[in-house]
């Protein structure tokens, strides 16, 4: 977080425009011209939001879209009123909309590992020889390619891709035209989930995890449950796992540090 | 069940064919296109073809499952040579109605297939619908 | 109303901007495919604009592509944006094949079919 604040300064003289944004009437033409402006003028902000989140296996045009429609979300939820500046507003709302989308995209917990790895090793090897050879592959093809059997090709192709979070299904159940926004579900935020963003560079690490460390941080992270929901769950007390998170968190963060800066 | 001609065949003939039978519902397609996707996936055609003849498979199914005197049976025939695989499917229906060549499902079917072919016989006062399809090994589109 | 088929699973998402993300799983045939149509349903009635996304999906039957046209037909017809995420072979080798892909707003990727979906803004600017 502390990387975008640096450019407060450059959004400085943007502030009185969302008071003018808000004491506009909703019909008034001008409020989407302010409102546009105000999106274009901190765009830097969500491509600087999106660079961060970058070399992460996404590309990074589509972090930037998605950076930009956290912007956008902030943008018209910001309430100048409320005394806080918009980018201690903005900020954790652009982050917030990609790390959704890390998670939109990212492999449920549900599929077994080895299926997902199956699946994801046969597509690409199937796309890899369509470049090649100029035509689609053959079972027997990918499995030579792979160096595995043809059995555990088919596997792969049937496979489904089984790529959305669990998290969602808690969205479901509501009555037929009214569904609670996910966001509103989620509960409050973890303080100590600032500054560890989940994805797949963290996989390795969380795999070195102890079993219930992981547990916990996947019912934190994929199933947006809160702490005390996590106890329930696993049965120990809200402190503890609010200790075990913490010191997950932290060790992950350290890791991860020691394998930007060897 | 009542079938008037049987589909089996000599047991000669058997030797590179799958025979299904199965209720004539849409609850059993999946079934069908698991066996076609199979038999095309040990036949080592490429993935494209294996796409394209499990969904071929499973339009002829549902067009015919659709006109087929509820409960009666379906009859799939798969036919494996070395260059094709020949499906051929067949109900029992109270009317004599083909399946609707300018239909879009008919234009998926013609588009991903090497042939189609439909046949109808009269039998005691019913008719006995068939479709027969094939796909080459190599995807032609 | 709400159609529910061991086959098939949607998880159906709001997003703060309106905009509905619908996850599509499992297979798509004639016997599943009125549950897309139900859920496609509820988002043209309550007029939002929606983005399906099949990456999950299996199998796409003719009927299924035979939905998508009319999903497109009816979008166009209430001046709703939508959009379908494809990436996988089970659901792109369909849509290629019959031409589909060339008449149907496909996206690779989630990212990329929310973009093309989201109200307001100069994506130009962004990029």
């Amino acid at each position: 977080m502390t990387g975008a604040k640096e450019h407060t300064g450059d959004y400085a003289h943007l502030a009185p425009l969302f008071g003018e944004l808000a004491a506009l009437p909703e019909s008034d033409p001008k409020r989407a011209e302010l409102r546009e402006t105000l999106v274009t003028e901190h765009l830097p902000l969500a491509q600087h939001i999106a660079a961060r989140f970058g070399n992460r296996g996404e590309p990074r045009d589509d972090l930037t879209q998605v950076a930009t429609v956290g912007l956008i979300n902030a943008v018209d939820r910001f309430d100048p009123e409320r005394g806080s500046d918009f980018l201690s507003f903005a900020v954790p709302t652009i982050m917030g909309e990609v790390r959704r989308h890390f998670r939109d995209t990212s492999w449920s917990v549900r599929v077994p590992r080895r299926l997902k790895e199956l699946h994801l090793s046969v597509s690409a090897a199937s796309a890899e020889l369509s470049q090649r050879l100029g035509r689609a592959p053959k079972p027997s093809e990918i499995a030579e390619h792979l160096g595995m059997t043809k059995e555990q090709v088919y596997e792969g192709l049937e496979a489904s891709a089984a790529y959305h979070s669990v998290s969602l299904d808690e969205v479901r159940g509501g009555a037929d035209d009214e569904v609670t926004p996910l966001r509103d579900r989620i509960g409050e935020e973890d303080p100590a989930l600032e500054g560890v963003e989940y994805h797949e560079s963290l996989e390795p690490l969380v795999r070195e995890l102890p079993e219930r460390e992981r547990h916990i941080l996947a019912l934190r992270f994929f199933r947006n449950m809160t702490q005390t929901q996590i106890a329930e769950r696993i049965g120990i007390s809200q402190m503890h796992v609010s200790r075990l998170l913490s010191r997950t968190l932290e060790r992950l963060r350290r890791r991860l540090q020691d394998e930007q800066n060897p | 069940m009542g079938d008037p001609e049987s589909t089996l065949t000599e047991e000669a003939e058997l030797v590179d064919q799958v025979e299904l039978r199965l209720g004539a519902q849409l609850e059993h397609l999946s079934v069908v296109r698991a066996v076609a996707a199979h038999i095309a996936m040990g036949a080592d055609f490429d993935i494209d073809a294996i796409a394209d003849l499990k969904l071929a498979v499973d339009e002829v199914c549902t067009d015919l499952i659709v006109r087929a005197v509820p409960g009666s049976a379906m009859d799939c025939v798969f036919r494996l040579s070395p260059d094709r695989i020949e499906a051929c499917v067949r109900v029992t229906s109270h009317n004599d109605d083909l399946p609707k060549r300018d239909s879009f499902g008919w234009t998926v079917l013609t588009t991903l297939t090497d042939s189609v072919s439909t046949r109808l016989e009269s039998v005691d006062g019913h008719y006995v619908i068939q479709v027969d399809i094939a796909k080459n090994r190599t995807a032609t589109t | 109303m709400n159609s529910e088929h061991p086959n098939i699973k949607i998880d159906v998402e709001p997003r703060p901007d309106g905009v509905v993300l619908a996850h599509v799983s499992g297979e798509v045939d004639a016997l599943t495919e009125p549950v897309l149509r139900d859920c496609v349903d509820q988002q043209l009635r309550s007029s939002r604009h929606f983005v399906l996304d099949l990456d999950a999906v299996r199998f796409l039957s003719a009927s299924g592509l035979a939905a998508l046209l009319d999903i497109k037909r009816r979008a166009s017809r209430g001046g709703l944006r939508w959009s379908l995420v494809a990436a996988g072979h089970a659901v792109r080798r369909p849509l290629q094949a019959t031409g589909l892909d060339q008449q149907l707003p496909v996206y690779p990727t989630v990212g990329k079919a929310l973009a093309a979906v989201s109200p307001v803004v100069p994506w130009t600017v962004a990029g």
